[in-house]
């Protein structure tokens, strides 16, 4: 079977978004009220029309392999050249967890082998972005390299975070630093305020990458990861090609290519504000690129006016299955089953699901995680030194409550 | 528990529910924000456990039969099955001409069943009923044929099939839809009759045979509530099970029925459901209400520099992108877009609209993919309203699919 096949790393324990990941893998964290962040990946492959795919989880995986099974099982005809299938990792080849990225494609490499596709990509599912994959391909197919990766231009304060690639006028990579300390960044050529980034997207022609495995996976002093080995061996040959994320175009999208890791609170926290900025440089909605996730049977949301008390809300996302009574809901994300009573003045917040939020609590910079509920009178977010004491505060001020917290009872 | 096939008649051109129905069927009509009508039956069997499904359709039955495989296709290794069958002319170059004659034509099927009962329930109506209460009964009182049936007020009784029954709950006298003055009020309660709700459960063989012998008459009009059950109940094996005594997991108070087969009937089960104590709610974990849900994010709501937006008794769908404007006792459906400083009250928009600015909408249902432009008014001055769009007697403005207003 010729083709692309697709290998999405859903394995990431996310440690930086505690509590958020205290029972969860990271591209399972819920994001944006619908949706995981495990959708934007798949979402990228689907809307490409890219459906062999093939998701490597780890650790916490079980609400993981619960969203797959709902949202994205294919169903009916041709299913054997349109799948989305969990891999759990199995210790197929040693009793060892995945130690690489590379170790975590190598220890499924028959996977690659039994599909025998021309090429192989291998993504990240950490992070919020849309990208038609299929040019990527093209670029990758039309480059004719052995390897391709994805690239977006990042300030150059955050180098430290990422591989750090230099390219000549082809799109060829001539150098690659991973995660190299600021000052030895090396910056794009006439913008010395930015450096060229690795998103973690791959595409590889598929014997090199067996090829590569193999030899990586007998290298007793390789960490078995793409970026500090298998990219650093290969570029020097010549054949790896960089795309960049801003040629990359979806209609009904602005110019401005957006890409965010999302791997702590406060990064978390303003990917949601992104989407509520009046100019939002990222949303959910675009007819040409929808967003699949599984949808829960719940009503629209409820909004309701106990004596009267109308319901101010801006800026803001309410997902199905709401009840809203007589509330203030500014600037904040609410996922499925918010149920907000009267009186209440949400501000700069998320909550990921089924919350119940009692009359007159007023939260400011919260995060509630699911199934949260806060006796009436509350109010968090207006003195963080007392926040501290409870719950998680992360250093710029957003308040994180865990996973069926009772608060205030 | 005997082995069930349900079959669910959705043919229903709805008529009185133009334009609504102009397009679509009436089972398939949008209801209350995220649902179509077929739903409520379906999950009345879904959540009841019983998944062995036939939908019938006739007429423009594309919409349905789009929205059936997107909700409600079961993936399964066992023997479930939702499955649509359109009327095929198996018997001959005619359409189903009564609701017998539609089992009649499809009559194959139980044929090739195993099943002991089958299930024949409508799907215009708005309810929530386990219908294992109604089977159990059923199976209690050994009927040959049971029929659900509700306290109505006596003046609705010329739109149903108006039932007597004895004290065991045995039919003793049906009449399909009679004058208001003849129809035969429940014992010691003169203001109410007992009401067919066109909810069927019969034995099997009992039912092919009612079939092929109702078939063979040419004066029949091949209908349940005209021709087979009059034939049946006379002969003693027919029951009749009170829908006042189903109880849903997690509900309690009366039970709720509604036929939304007029403009007004379906505007007024929209405003039920936004009530301070709403008699029917969408909302219960135990008997969740399943649709299809197409790929939409959460409403989005924004403000602007004069206003925030004002949200009271209403229900808000996903990708709704409302803009300082005011929403009140008004059910939204998915991808509605209100702009900055419209009002909206009373109002039921089906989904897919785009409202300008400055608006104002009144009491109006507001049909799929309808656009209209800023400042515009529709409900506020029903004169003018009636010279471009149908209004109910009752002052409802319905804004029929895909309308361009006030460009």
């Amino acid at each position: 079977m010729a083709g692309i096949l697709a290998m999405i790393l859903a394995g990431g324990e996310g440690s930086r978004l505690f509590p958020l990941t205290q029972t969860r893998t990271k591209p399972a964290v819920p994001f944006g009220g619908n949706y995981r962040l495990v959708d934007f990946a798949l979402n990228n492959f689907v809307n490409a029309d890219l459906m062999k795919i093939y998701v490597l989880t780890q650790f916490k995986s079980q609400s993981l392999n619960i969203h797959l099974r709902k949202a994205w099982r294919l169903s009916g005809i041709g299913k054997a050249n349109r799948f989305i299938e969990p891999i759990p990792a199995q210790q197929r080849v040693n009793k060892n967890w995945y130690s690489g990225t590379a170790d975590a494609i190598y220890q499924n490499a028959r996977f690659i082998e039994k599909s025998g596709p021309d090429h192989v990509c291998i993504f990240g599912s950490d992070h919020i972005y849309k990208m038609d994959v299929q040019q990527m391909v093209e670029y990758h197919k039309e480059k004719g390299g052995a390897l391709t990766v994805s690239a977006i231009r990042v300030a150059k304060q955050h180098a430290y975070h990422f591989g750090i690639i230099e390219i000549d006028e082809e799109g060829r990579m001539i150098g690659f630093a991973e995660k190299p300390a600021v000052e030895d960044a090396k910056t794009i050529p006439g913008d010395p305020d930015h450096v060229l980034a690795s998103m973690g997207n791959y595409i590889f022609e598929s014997k090199t990458l067996l090829k590569e495995l193999y030899e990586d996976a007998a290298d007793s002093e390789s960490a078995h990861d793409f970026g500090n080995n298998i990219i650093p061996k290969l570029y020097p040959q010549g054949n790896v090609f960089v795309y960049k994320l801003s040629d990359n175009y979806i209609p009904g999208e602005p110019a401005m290519a957006y890409w965010r890791d999302v791997g702590t609170l406060d990064s978390y926290w303003e990917a949601h504000m992104d989407m509520l900025k009046p100019e939002a440089p990222f949303s959910l909605y675009n007819k040409n690129w929808p967003l699949h996730t599984y949808h829960p049977p719940l009503p629209p949301a409820t909004f309701r006016d106990p004596d009267g008390a109308i319901n101010d809300v801006a800026q803001s996302l309410i997902g199905a299955g709401s009840y809203i009574n007589g509330a203030t809901i500014k600037n904040s994300v609410l996922g499925f089953r918010s149920h907000v009573c009267k009186d209440v003045v949400i501000k700069d917040s998320i909550f990921l699901g089924n919350a119940k939020v009692g009359a007159g609590c007023r939260l400011t910079k919260v995060i509630l995680d699911k199934n949260v509920e806060i006796a009436p009178g509350t109010v968090i977010g207006e003195n963080l030194e007392e926040d501290r004491k409870r719950f998680t505060v992360s250093d710029e001020g957003v308040i994180a409550i865990a996973k069926d917290s009772r608060i205030g009872f | 528990m005997p082995k069930v096939l349900s079959m669910i008649l959705a043919g229903g051109e709805g008529s009185r529910l133009y334009p609504l129905t102009q397009s679509r069927t009436k089972p398939s009509v949008p209801f209350g924000g995220s649902y179509r009508l077929v739903d409520f039956a379906l999950n009345n069997f879904v959540n009841s456990d019983l998944l062995r499904i036939y939908v019938l359709t006739q007429f423009k039955s594309q919409s349905l039969n789009q929205h059936l495989s997107q909700a409600w296709e079961l993936n399964s290794i066992t023997d479930t099955f939702i499955d649509a069958i359109p009327a095929q002319m198996r018997m001959g170059k005619h359409w189903y001409s009564g609701t017998a004659d539609a089992i009649y034509q499809n009559i194959q099927f139980i044929k090739e069943d195993e099943a002991e009962l089958v299930c024949i329930f409508g799907s215009d109506h708005i309810y929530k009923m386990d219908i294992r209460q109604q089977i159990a009964f059923h199976e209690e009182k050994g009927a040959v044929l049971t029929v659900s049936a509700i306290k109505l007020p006596k003046e609705q009784a010329y739109h149903f099939g108006i039932i007597e029954i004895d004290e065991e709950g045995r039919m003793i006298g049906f009449a399909e839809k009679p004058a208001v003055a003849d129809a035969k009020t429940i014992p010691g309660d003169p203001d109410h009759v007992l009401a067919s709700m066109g909810n069927y459960v019969f034995d099997s063989k009992a039912l092919q045979a009612e079939l092929i012998r109702d078939a063979a008459l040419e004066d029949s009009s091949h209908d349940f509530g005209k021709d087979i059950i009059p034939h049946l109940y006379p002969q003693g094996k027919v029951f009749v099970y009170d829908f006042t005594t189903n109880t849903i997991p997690g509900e309690s108070g009366e039970t709720y029925w509604r036929d939304v087969g007029t403009i007004e009937s379906y505007w007024e089960a929209n405003m039920d459901l936004i009530k301070d104590t709403p008699p029917i709610t969408l909302y219960n974990r135990k008997w969740p209400m399943h649709t299809y849900y197409p790929p939409l994010p959460p409403a989005n709501f924004r403000n602007t520099d004069q206003f925030d937006c004002r949200i009271s008794r209403s229900l808000i769908s996903d990708g709704a992108y409302i803009t300082g404007a005011l929403v009140n006792k008004s059910v939204l459906g998915s991808k509605c877009v209100i702009g900055n400083g419209t009002e909206v009250h009373e109002s039921v928009l089906i989904g897919e609209s785009n409202i300008g600015q400055n608006c104002k909408i009144l009491k109006t249902i507001i049909d799929k993919d309808v656009h209209i432009a800023d400042n515009v008014q529709i409900g506020v001055d029903l004169e003018e309203d009636k010279k471009r769009f149908t209004v109910s007697d009752e002052g409802i403005v319905v804004i029929p699919k895909g309308a361009r207003i006030g460009f």
